[in-house]
């Protein structure tokens, strides 16, 4: 069951990263004018990623109803992102987007006149909501060794990207930018979506990296200590950051408590001088 | 008794794969654990026909852990004549040439480690030198000539003039230590009656003439194992094990044998977690803090502690 609960971890890892570069060549697409044929492709991926979303965000959600913790889900296991990178998308773009296909419309040429008219206005502008998919990696992501971590990291990234995103679509909705075509429009996504993907990359690695030596590693080596009888090891303190809270700590850890627990363990061991679970001969050596 | 059945088992046990990956000595713990959590099931199967029906299982299990210890000195053998042959450039302060004295410390090292006690020591001993853990610290305390250097070559009756010298010298004295680590059968006197016991070197805190009629049998096993033994290098081996009283007064090359000893004890190949200190730099700065409660050298102490932020250690 678990194995199986990676695997399906894994592959829907695979589809984030693989719709989040769907959306990078859509728009680029729609910069070179790649054609009819590529534009068609596009639509159909698209609404096919948004569909498995949307399922899965459907199933999650039956889980966590069935549970009772469907608030919990929507709450504090970024159900509300699943939420958002998938059904409003299905609802407003992509489905929309393939049925205009479908009916005979959809083409570059046609989402131009759909633009000039501004007809399904939201259509366009909601598709900048799938660059919301970048945070769902942290969902499957799993840091066995610093939750902490994990969530301090995925908090900050969800809130760089939807403040961006809401100024994005504040400043679109309300006119105060406004696109002649198509094609600064998909140029202007695509910065967007490349300035919060690059964002979103650095907090995971060159951030992550920092708050784990600067806050989670320090407070787990402390915690194994005081949980851990025979835990022997010092946390490690940057000189940099000694008058930090957490290396303060550690450094009360390691100069008090640790000494003092081993002190303790080396009383107890001489007290209870635990026999040899083998009785050695030393007649040889005399 | 055939033993070749017993022989087999412990080979399977040591082919398993819950104990084939592990380090040495934790393959010996694993077998005695396994041995004795399933004794009764092993009692009644070494009993069949199959095995050895006329034996008494006090026999049978006595043999089970001969041959366990019989292996696990068998994995660790070589690689200690690996350390006496190669890596000791001169055994320290025999003379030359010094190949019959190599051949006398690896007799007495195979007689000790046919001892649990030794085999569990000298399985950290041995991780400790091939991981070369070791140099790091010889080197830096002679390029940089700190008080160690002062101490090692010029305070005591032997001196440790360089870096080749300080690393024979202390391959030479960990390959002789593990002797101060057995339980010797000893008159115990106590209040009621005066009787011959095991009794450790370690638990005998506070008892001093226990404790010198103890150095004192194990420096005559030294002499017996390995003849002309220089008797300066002798007394700083006897006296790496001082006393808080006898602190004062002990060699200096005895407080740094001490120390390095110690840390050597509890050496284990484990990987420290990311935002732990190694192993050496923690044990340090733990026993710099604790340095009354097993009279180490301080100074000592704080030097190496050093070197291991120095060196990245």
């Amino acid at each position: 069951m678990k194995t199986l609960k990676k695997v399906l971890d894994y592959l829907l890892l695979g589809i984030i990263f693989l719709s989040i570069l769907q959306i990078i060549v859509d728009d680029l697409g729609l910069i070179f004018h790649w054609g009819n044929n590529f534009h068609v492709g596009m639509v159909v991926t698209g609404f096919a990623f948004d569909l498995i979303f949307t399922t899965e965000f459907g199933l999650r959600s039956f889980s966590a109803i069935r549970k009772g913790k469907f608030l919990h889900y929507i709450r504090y296991e970024k159900g509300w992102i699943d939420f958002l990178a998938s059904v409003p998308l299905l609802l407003l773009n992509s489905g929309p987007m393939l049925f205009m296909l479908l009916t005979g419309g959809g083409t570059e040429g046609e989402r131009s006149v759909a633009n000039l008219l501004k007809v399904i206005r939201a259509v366009r502008i909601s598709r900048i909501l799938r660059v919301l998919r970048v945070l769902k990696i942290f969902s499957h992501i799993e840091n066995v060794h610093s939750k902490m971590s994990q969530h301090h990291v995925s908090f900050i990234a969800a809130l760089m990207v939807l403040i961006s995103l809401g100024t994005y679509l504040a400043f679109n909705l309300t006119g105060l930018v406004r696109f002649a075509d198509v094609d600064t429009e998909a140029r202007l996504s695509l910065l967007v979506t490349s300035l919060l993907i690059v964002n979103v990359a650095a907090l995971a690695t060159i951030y992550a990296g920092h708050f784990s030596r600067t806050v989670s590693d320090p407070v787990y080596v402390v915690k194994r200590g005081l949980r851990e009888k025979s835990y022997g090891f010092t946390a490690k303190i940057p000189p940099e950051y000694a008058d930090h809270e957490v290396f303060e700590l550690a450094d009360i850890y390691n100069r008090q408590w640790l000494p003092f627990k081993l002190r303790v363990l080396e009383k107890q061991r001489k007290a209870e001088s635990k026999p040899s679970p083998v009785t050695d001969d030393y007649s040889d050596l005399l | 008794m055939d033993t070749t059945k017993i022989d087999q088992f412990i080979e399977q046990l040591l082919g398993s794969g819950a104990i084939r990956g592990l380090p040495v000595i934790e393959k010996e713990e694993s077998i005695l654990a396994f041995l004795s959590l399933n004794e009764q099931k092993l009692r009644s199967t070494f009993a069949s026909p199959d095995y050895y029906p006329a034996e008494k299982w006090e026999s049978v299990k006595f043999e089970l852990l001969k041959k366990t210890g019989e292996k696990i000195a068998g994995l660790l053998r070589p690689r200690l004549e690996n350390i006496v042959r190669k890596s000791i450039q001169h055994l320290f302060t025999f003379p030359d040439p010094d190949t019959p004295y190599r051949e006398m410390l690896l007799s007495l090292v195979g007689k000790l480690l046919s001892k649990y006690q030794s085999r569990r020591i000298y399985a950290n001993i041995v991780n400790f030198i091939e991981q070369d853990k070791l140099q790091p610290f010889i080197d830096n305390i002679y390029e940089k000539k700190r008080t160690i250097y002062r101490g090692l070559s010029g305070f005591d009756a032997i001196n440790l003039k360089n870096a080749p010298d300080a690393i024979d010298f202390t391959f030479t004295t960990f390959m002789i230590l593990p002797l101060f680590d057995i339980s010797l059968p000893m008159k115990v006197l106590n209040p009621q009656s005066s009787s011959m016991q095991a009794v450790a070197f370690r638990d005998m805190e506070g008892n001093a003439s226990l404790r010198a009629s103890f150095i004192s049998k194990v420096r005559e096993i030294i002499q017996k194992g390995l003849g002309d033994i220089s008797p300066d290098y002798l007394d700083i081996l006897a006296r790496t094990f001082y006393d808080f009283d006898e602190q004062e007064n002990a060699p200096f090359t005895s407080k740094f044998s001490k120390i390095l000893y110690n840390i050597i004890l509890e050496y284990r190949a484990i990987k420290a977690d990311k935002g732990a200190d190694s192993y050496e730099a923690s044990w340090l700065a733990v026993a710099r803090t604790n340095y009354k409660f097993y009279a180490y050298d301080f100074a000592i102490l704080d030097e190496l502690y050093k070197i291991t932020i120095e060196e990245g250690i």
